[in-house]
This record gives structure tokens, C-alpha cells and sequence, in this order.
């Protein structure tokens, strides 16, 4: 319980005062107590609101503070965690999609130096379609015969 | 497995602008022992879309929609309801269905006709 003595402390904010005179409010006082020859009177209590103003208010908004922050920690690793999952997956996404763009366009690419070098070329590779799209009937007549009898040898042979 | 050779020059004879290929591909191709061979000629032959080819096709005997392997006879089938322009087709299959005296051939071009109506 705060207190302050009537006279003779008096403390530099002023919490504290004293007083040697025994007035009747020290005499009714149920918790009277003598300190230093002085009588505590009832009077003699200070206000608490005001010692909560100038002393506990401060410390109570500092202990609130330091709470909110270590209920905020919580809070914000969870939040900083979430966050940090959804940009992991996010760069995972983009990684993927990275990588599969760039096998496609790699492929692309082949195929279209494959189809250029063989536009590019003045004599087709042999048996592609090109090679045959060049003859006449009579030429492409003779290729047909040579391997329908192609493929009857070797249908021939595997028979016996 | 027919070579990718034979595919192609079979291919390039469907393609040719020289309609002496048609007879080629009926001379060598039709008459193939070769199933897959006679399949890639009667596919290549309706592709092109030409009166004499596509009368091959629907009205010779063992060739075409006639063939007796029925692979052959379905994938010719198919290739002609895949037609986009039909006229060559409807006329032939009309001119038959009215005019062909032969009963197994009328009677295939009428249920070709009956397909190429369900699938349109």
C-alpha cells in the first residue's frame, strides 16, 4: 500500500510528505502507525491513480508493449512462413515452367534447323519424301517395284 | 511394318500432278500381297480426289472398299467419309446406285452412302 508522512520528507516528486502534528484524521486512522516519532495518519494516503500515472502506467504500457510484441512474433513467424512457402512455390512454379519453355524451345529450334538444312539441301536425303517428290511416275513406278520385291525377299527368307 | 520408304514413295505418287501415278498405284499397289501396301494405295488414291481414282476405289472388284481384307476395305472407307470436297464421290455413288448392274457392288455403295450420311 503507498503512503506518504506529513512534514519533514519530502521527496523530490513530491510522493512523499510528512507531518509531526496529530490531527484527528491520524487519530481515527484504523492502520495508524508511528515512523520516525511521526504518526502515519489516514490522511497521509496518496492518491493511488496518481501514483499509477506517474510510476506503474508506464511500466504496465511498457509491459503491454513487450506482450504485443511477443504475441506478434508468433503471429508474424507464422505469417512470415506462409509467406515464404507461397514464394517458394511461386519460384518453384516459374522454375517448371522455366525449364519446360526452354526444353520446348530447344526441340523447336532442332526441328527447324533440321527442316532448314534439308530445304537448304540440293539433294535430298534418300528416302524421304522430298527425295521422292523430285522423280517422275516411271522412276517413283520403279522404286515401288524394287521394294515391293524388297519386301517379299524378306518376307520369303523369314518364312523358310 | 511396311518401310518408310515404301509409305513415302507411295505418298509421292498420291501426290504427283502426273495422273499416269493413279495407274501406277493401282498396277503396283492394288495388287500388292501386302495388306499394309494395298491400305497406304487405297488411301492415297481417295485423297486424291479424282473421278478415275475414287471409281477404283468403289467399283473395281477386290480393290478398295471391295477388298477382302477388311482393314483395307475400313480405312478406305474412312478416308472417304474424311473427304472434304465429295462431289467427285456423290456422283459416282449415285451414277452406281442407279445405272451398276452388279448387285454386291450396288449394294456396298449403298451402305457407303448410308455412312457418309449418319457421319455428316
Amino acid at each position: 500500500m503507498d503512503f506518504k508522512i506529513g512534514r519533514s520528507i519530502k521527496s523530490s516528486n513530491g510522493i512523499i510528505n510528512t507531518g509531526k502534528q496529530n490531527n484527528k484524521s491520524s487519530q481515527t486512522n484504523p492502520f495508524g502507525v508511528s515512523f520516525k516519532g511521526n504518526i502515519i495518519g489516514a490522511d497521509v494516503f496518496i492518491n493511488e491513480n496518481k501514483i499509477e500515472s506517474k510510476i506503474t502506467k508506464p511500466f504496465n504500457k511498457m509491459k503491454l508493449f513487450f506482450s504485443a510484441i511477443i504475441n506478434g512474433h508468433n503471429i508474424f513467424n507464422e505469417k512470415l512462413k506462409q509467406s515464404m512457402n507461397k514464394v517458394s512455390d511461386f519460384a518453384n512454379k516459374i522454375k517448371n515452367e522455366t525449364k519446360a519453355l526452354f526444353i520446348n524451345t530447344k526441340d523447336k529450334i532442332k526441328e527447324t534447323i533440321s527442316n532448314i538444312k534439308e530445304n537448304l539441301s540440293l539433294t535430298p536425303k534418300e528416302g524421304t519424301l522430298k527425295y521422292y517428290s523430285k522423280m517422275s511416275v516411271k522412276e517413283l513406278e520403279n522404286e515401288f517395284n524394287k521394294e515391293i520385291k524388297n519386301i517379299n525377299n524378306n518376307e520369303g527368307s523369314k518364312n523358310g | 511394318m511396311v518401310s518408310e520408304k515404301v509409305a513415302n514413295i507411295i505418298e509421292a505418287l498420291g501426290k504427283h500432278n502426273d495422273n499416269s501415278s493413279i495407274e501406277v498405284l493401282v498396277k503396283v499397289g492394288t495388287n500388292c500381297e501386302n495388306d499394309e501396301i494395298r491400305e497406304l494405295t487405297a488411301r492415297a488414291l481417295v485423297k486424291k480426289n479424282d473421278e478415275k481414282s475414287l471409281r477404283y476405289m468403289l467399283l473395281s472388284r477386290g480393290k478398295g472398299v471391295n477388298d477382302l481384307s477388311s482393314s483395307v476395305a475400313m480405312s478406305t472407307i474412312n478416308e472417304l467419309i474424311a473427304l472434304k470436297d465429295k462431289t467427285n464421290l456423290y456422283k459416282i455413288i449415285d451414277e452406281t446406285i442407279t445405272e451398276n448392274i452388279d448387285n454386291d457392288i450396288r449394294d456396298t455403295i449403298r451402305s457407303i452412302k448410308a455412312l457418309i450420311n449418319y457421319s455428316n
